[in-house]
């Protein structure tokens, strides 16, 4: 980290810290790097989009560049890689999507409209067809799948569905005051029911219940409008807000903000279950993804998507603590 | 021209990328080529990508191997950096490796190529004794694909008189 970084996250910091009292964050971390996987010149990840880990830690990965899912054990070592070039079973364009869950792996394809699945050995195992695009997808502790899928260019709606793709509920995220809004999100499913949806061209998180009832709904990145500009006629968003979100053991939904954020996919907010902003941290370097495993450790990337970086998060008031 | 081809001799002299039909100096011994001008981020792009991978598709692999130089440019940073070379080296070989794609890279770790280059790609023709004789950035026009395959493989023909595609 340079000396500019180090500078910057501090002002973050500061302000995060200054905030407290008029309700905004309380805690900040500090980063501690456990694990690196991939790198510059390294064969390993070309550009990986998502990751998911498993209940034996094992660390999988979507790699949009070369087509594929790969699984690396514990300790980083490649173990084997999936799926290559194409749109037939098992077959990915630019993959996009993956999550692991109990013994099956989910991952899908930009622009597609399947869902292909794997075992933990990543043996392919089925397509699931999905009612649209598939922009976003989580799994619930019972095997259900909650997936964000989008039919036309505005907003996506959530599908609640069974294990073998069956529907069972959807709810609809348009906007009556706005029809024509564009935007798309991410989503975490929580253990106990509902899901959390972060909006990538607006400045708004939300916690809903699996029958789609608004419980909360927050602005992480303070709350400005995003304008939009013209393109080709059509009025799109201009900057991005929720680049992704991710949820850990204990129920926390972390925020990393898009080029709205002070620093571009290096501030990441988190919120207590109840919708409450309680920390707040700032990446060494910009990610396009955050993700919490099982021991609470966090991923992002690093180097343009060829590199994964681990960090354990230590409350800086622990750190003092230790000191005293 | 003269300077572009003093330009690209440097550039390839300086890329260190073996066999190519343009060793070194300004004149470009060996016959026909084309420069492929790929800007490194759109690979990750389905749309952007899809005229490199269409063109791919219609040269075969020994052609593309033998006569097509690829340059991989990349728009942020004014100054060389080995960790950012490295980043996009890695990114050409995942995505070409997937692809079947067997044109030989460089990274512009100059820049110089970037204003020649938008976003997606751009394919530039040189002949030994006229230089750049054609550039193209997508869409293609109707005709342009099968255009380039003629032209590298005609290596020494005369054929740009004759076709209407080098107007």
């Amino acid at each position: 980290m340079n000396t500019k970084h180090v500078f910057l996250c501090f002002v973050l910091a500061a302000a995060l810290t200054a905030g407290a009292a008029a309700g905004r964050p309380s805690e900040d971390f500090k980063l501690v790097e456990d694990l690196t996987i991939g790198g510059p010149d390294k064969d390993e990840l070309f550009l990986w989009t998502a990751v998911s880990v498993d209940a034996d830690g094992n660390i999988y990965f979507a790699d949009a560049l070369d087509c594929s899912v790969k699984k690396f054990d514990p300790a980083g070592r490649f173990l084997k890689k999936a799926g290559r070039k194409g749109r037939g079973p098992g077959e990915f364009e630019k993959a996009v999507g993956v999550a692991v869950a109990g013994e099956t792996v989910y991952a899908w394809d930009v622009y597609g409209r399947t869902v292909q699945v794997f075992d933990r050995e990543l043996v392919f195992q089925r397509t699931l067809t999905m009612p649209g695009t598939v922009g976003a997808f989580d799994v619930f502790p019972d095997g259900r799948l909650a997936v964000a899928v989008r039919a036309s260019i505005g907003l996506p709606a959530i599908f609640i569905l069974s294990p073998d793709g069956t529907k069972s509920r959807v709810i609809s995220l348009a906007d009556p005051k706005d029809p024509s809004r564009i935007d798309t999100v991410g989503l975490v499913a929580d253990p106990a029911g509902g899901f959390t949806l972060g909006y990538l061209f607006s400045d708004r998180i939300e916690r809903r219940t699996e029958n789609g009832d608004l419980i909360w709904t927050k602005t992480p990145i303070g709350g400005r409008p995003v304008e939009p500009e013209n393109v080709q006629g059509l009025r799109v968003p201009s900057q991005t807000c929720v680049l992704s979100l991710a949820r850990d053991v204990r129920g926390r939904i972390y925020v990393l903000g898009g080029n709205k954020a002070v620093h571009p996919g290096r501030d990441v907010f988190i919120f207590s279950p109840d919708g409450i902003i309680v920390g707040a941290f700032c990446l060494p370097e910009p990610s396009h993804s955050v993700y919490f495993d099982r021991q609470d450790r966090l991923y992002v990337s690093a180097d343009g998507g060829v590199t994964m970086k681990r960090y354990r998060l230590v409350p800086r008031s622990a750190e003092r603590a230790s000191v005293r | 021209m003269q300077s572009i081809k003093a330009f690209l001799a440097a550039f390839l002299a300086a890329a260190a990328v073996s066999g190519l039909p343009a060793a070194a100096g300004e004149s470009f011994p060996g016959g026909r080529f084309a420069l492929v001008l790929i800007d490194v981020d759109s690979l990750s792009c389905s749309p952007c990508s899809a005229p490199l991978e269409t063109l791919c598709r219609a040269v075969p692999p020994s052609v593309q191997e033998e006569r097509i130089i690829g340059i991989l440019t990349y728009q942020d940073g004014r100054t060389p950096d080995p960790k950012r070379a490295g980043i996009v080296r890695t990114k050409w070989t995942g995505y070409s490796r997937a692809g079947g794609i067997r044109i030989r890279a460089s990274v512009d770790e100059a820049h110089v190529f970037n204003r020649m280059n938008g976003e997606g790609i751009t394919v530039l023709l040189l002949d030994p004794s006229a230089g750049i004789i054609k550039r193209w950035a997508p869409p293609f026009p109707p005709g342009a694909v099968e255009a380039i395959v003629r032209f590298l493989l005609a290596r020494e023909s005369p054929i740009m008189e004759a076709d209407p595609c080098f107007r």
